[in-house]
């Protein structure tokens, strides 16, 4: 069996290779393979979309490739749907819904640069969850009994509703090198 | 025209029959199933957190030795909230720890609740409300835990961030309280009625109760492992004295956890040669064990900073009475979450795959037998109940 | 900054090890059972076992961070977001406080803490 870099890839994979012919199981993966498939068949865009929407976004920052593809640089130890997907941004919840202002977080490189850069992982919560773009990526994630580093807590805390909705990727300063 | 023929056909044979009117017995409505007493012992709780839809959560009865999906479900306990499972074997009840928001998915005022399901009639007996603080994220055994071996409290594991745990006598079906454990969280139960949290420095935190569920008394550990370095996952094996934790590096580390003295042992490696170094444990629920002392961890290949969640296309088996890795079963499909349940001839392997079904192999020679479908769509944990 | 050799390293540690919870201002969080640290924080310096207080909850302690680098972060995080209420005669955090007190773990951080606060009025 090949090794791939995390578990909804390798779903995505066997999707791919048909195991969608089995329709009795298929309610979920169908709709989360059909979910990267897609997403993969989007060529990779030059800037992210949060700068060509007129989202925030930190000074100065190069940033290039999918922002709606879990392999985009912020998203380097991410756990849940992408808000990108789900009518937010990168750095914005999508309409309707609460940041929490409580998170974790951590630090990606960014492969434009080659700096590290701080992120932080604000969840929206107050509406069911949003289903689409389902990621789980783990660099520098810790077990929950280190919540500072800990993706697997749902970070829906501090909000009027703790129902967990999408993730955003605020990057909040850069790595002291 | 071809129809009509066989209508008539049909309606011959129902008059040669020798039913009539008269002596007709109509099939009773209203019957509900039951399950038995105790169930067999082979038999599983499939938890389905229901990833998509968390409000829609379930626990499912499963007989993993049965052939039909129909033939292995035999019942279901609806859990809300990406809720947490727990079954006393002395009280013979099941426990759901969930959530209930007033207004679903929006939100509104939120109740956690511990719903207490009678394992016969797999309906509510009771109700006890906690404080709406529980921590919801991925499944972790130790979440929660029945403390004692009368198994009269159960202890929760609270988040908001600050870290306690709510104490529930079940004896006396309330809530008694909230014990602090700031820095620390999780529910390993040790001692007659104390239970012990993993605290984020590495070191362990016991808090001692006494018999109506106040806290005594609690003491701290030296650091015992490296949280960032190389950091164990939040559930344990317990086996004799020991809560044996693994860590994301692929050793255990054997911690006595006596209720007045926590002390660890010296470090496991499940690999055996230079090439398995490489091997690391991963997955949603990467470790279980079966009541004969075997631990079974979910491996994968290549591994390094990151991947401990990857899951795993092998399950190594590590013997904690010889101390020694005894097996390397190569699985039929890569899975992220493994189980066991059972004895003797029915004794099984679980592996929820990543197509979300559950493969079934059978113990101890690993053969693959079968693959349940009908556990939801999400089964991130698997429970034997022995 | 007195006692802090690098604001910018000390800024760093602060986000990625306070902020989650604390938030970038450290204003905290009623709702998620957070302490308020902006324009209260130097306030525990003014009383008896605060000064301690600060290095032993949890938060500090338990940091994947050097003595030094506690000691660091402590002393930003006062002047950074509570400098009004630091008295005048304070002497920076220094490594040997945090030695001495970081292994010391408080029991019932709410309830120290409500003690200390009490203590200031």
């Amino acid at each position: 069996m090949k090794e791939s870099k995390n578990l909804f890839d390798r779903i995505s994979e066997q999707v791919s290779r048909g195991l969608a012919q089995n329709t009795s199981r298929r309610g979920l993966f169908g709709l989360l393979g059909a979910g990267i498939v897609g997403m993969s068949s989007i060529p990779l865009l030059p800037v992210a979309r949060a700068a060509g929407t007129g989202q925030p976004q930190a000074s100065d920052l190069q940033e290039s490739g999918d922002d709606q593809s879990c392999d985009y640089w912020r998203y380097c130890s991410i756990d849940g749907f992408l808000c990108t997907c789900c009518g937010g941004s990168v750095n914005t919840c999508p309409p309707g819904t609460e940041m929490s202002p409580i998170t974790w977080i951590g630090t990606c490189k960014n492969p434009e640069d080659g700096k590290s850069y701080i992120v932080s992982y604000n969840d929206c919560c107050g509406k069911s969850g949003c289903g689409n773009c389902l990621c789980n990526t783990n660099e520098g994630d810790r077990p929950m009994y280190v919540p500072a580093k800990s993706n697997d807590i749902n970070w829906c805390l501090g909000t009027q509703s703790s129902v967990y909705h999408c993730s955003t990727a605020i990057v909040v300063g850069m790595a002291f090198e | 025209m071809n129809r009509m023929f066989q209508g008539f056909v049909f309606g011959c044979i129902i008059a040669s029959s020798s039913v009539t009117n008269a002596d007709f017995k109509p099939e009773p409505i209203g019957i509900i199933e039951t399950l038995p007493e105790q169930y067999p012992d082979h038999w599983i709780m499939a938890q389905d957190l229901s990833f998509f839809h968390m409000l829609e959560g379930a626990v499912r009865v499963i007989d993993p030795s049965e052939e039909t999906t129909g033939d292995q479900y035999k019942g279901q306990m609806t859990s809300s909230f990406i809720a947490v499972f727990e079954h006393s074997k002395v009280r013979n009840e099941h426990y759901v720890i969930e959530s209930f928001f007033s207004r679903g998915g929006r939100g509104g005022k939120r109740t956690d609740l511990v719903t207490i399901y009678d394992p016969t009639s797999l309906s509510v007996s009771d109700e006890i409300e906690i404080p709406a603080k529980r921590l919801t994220g991925m499944p972790k055994g130790t979440q929660a835990a029945l403390i004692g071996e009368e198994e009269r409290f159960l202890g929760i594991y609270n988040f908001t961030p600050a870290q306690s745990v709510s104490i529930v006598d079940l004896e006396k079906r309330v809530f008694v309280n909230e014990v602090a454990t700031e820095g620390c969280g999780f529910v390993i139960p040790n001692g007659a009625r104390s239970f012990s949290s993993i605290c984020g420095d590495g070191s362990f935190l016991t808090s001692n109760l006494d018999a109506s569920g106040a806290l005594t008394s609690s003491t701290r550990t030296e650091t015992m492992f490296d949280p960032v370095g190389d950091p164990v996952f939040e559930t344990p094996i317990a086996y004799d004295d020991n809560a044996y934790f693994l860590s994301f590096s692929g050793k255990l580390l054997p911690v006595n956890i006596g209720e007045k003295q926590i002390s660890a042992g010296d470090w496991l490696s499940l690999a055996t040669t230079e090439d398995e170094k490489s091997w690391r444990p991963g997955g949603i629920t990467p470790m279980t064990s079966d009541t004969n002392g075997n631990v079974y961890v979910l491996m994968h290949p290549d591994g390094g900073e990151g991947t401990h969640k990857n899951g795993g296309s092998e399950v190594w088996v590590y013997d904690l009475e010889k101390k020694k890795r005894t097996n390397r079963i190569e699985l039929k499909n890569w899975s992220l979450v493994v189980g066991t349940s059972g004895t003797g001839k029915n004794k099984f392997l679980l592996a929820t795959n990543t197509d979300m079904a559950i493969d079934v192999y059978e113990l101890p020679t690993a053969n693959y037998a079968r693959t349940l479908t009908g556990a939801g769509s999400t089964p991130f944990v698997i429970d034997g109940l022995n | 900054m007195p006692g802090v050799d690098n604001p910018q390293r000390a800024h760093v540690n602060y986000i990625l090890n306070c902020q989650g919870c604390h938030g970038p201002e450290g204003s905290g969080s009623a709702d998620g059972d957070v302490p308020r640290m902006k324009d209260f924080l130097g306030n525990f310096l003014n009383v008896e076992g605060g000064r301690e207080f600060l290095i032993r909850v949890p938060g500090v302690a338990s940091a994947p961070l050097s003595d030094t680098a506690i000691a660091e972060l402590l002393n930003w995080t006062l002047h950074t977001q509570s400098p009004d209420q630091i008295p005048e005669d304070f002497l920076p955090y220094n490594e040997s406080d945090v030695i001495q007190w970081r292994r010391k773990t408080l029991g019932d951080v709410a309830h120290e803490r409500e003690r200390l606060i009490v203590r200031m009025r």
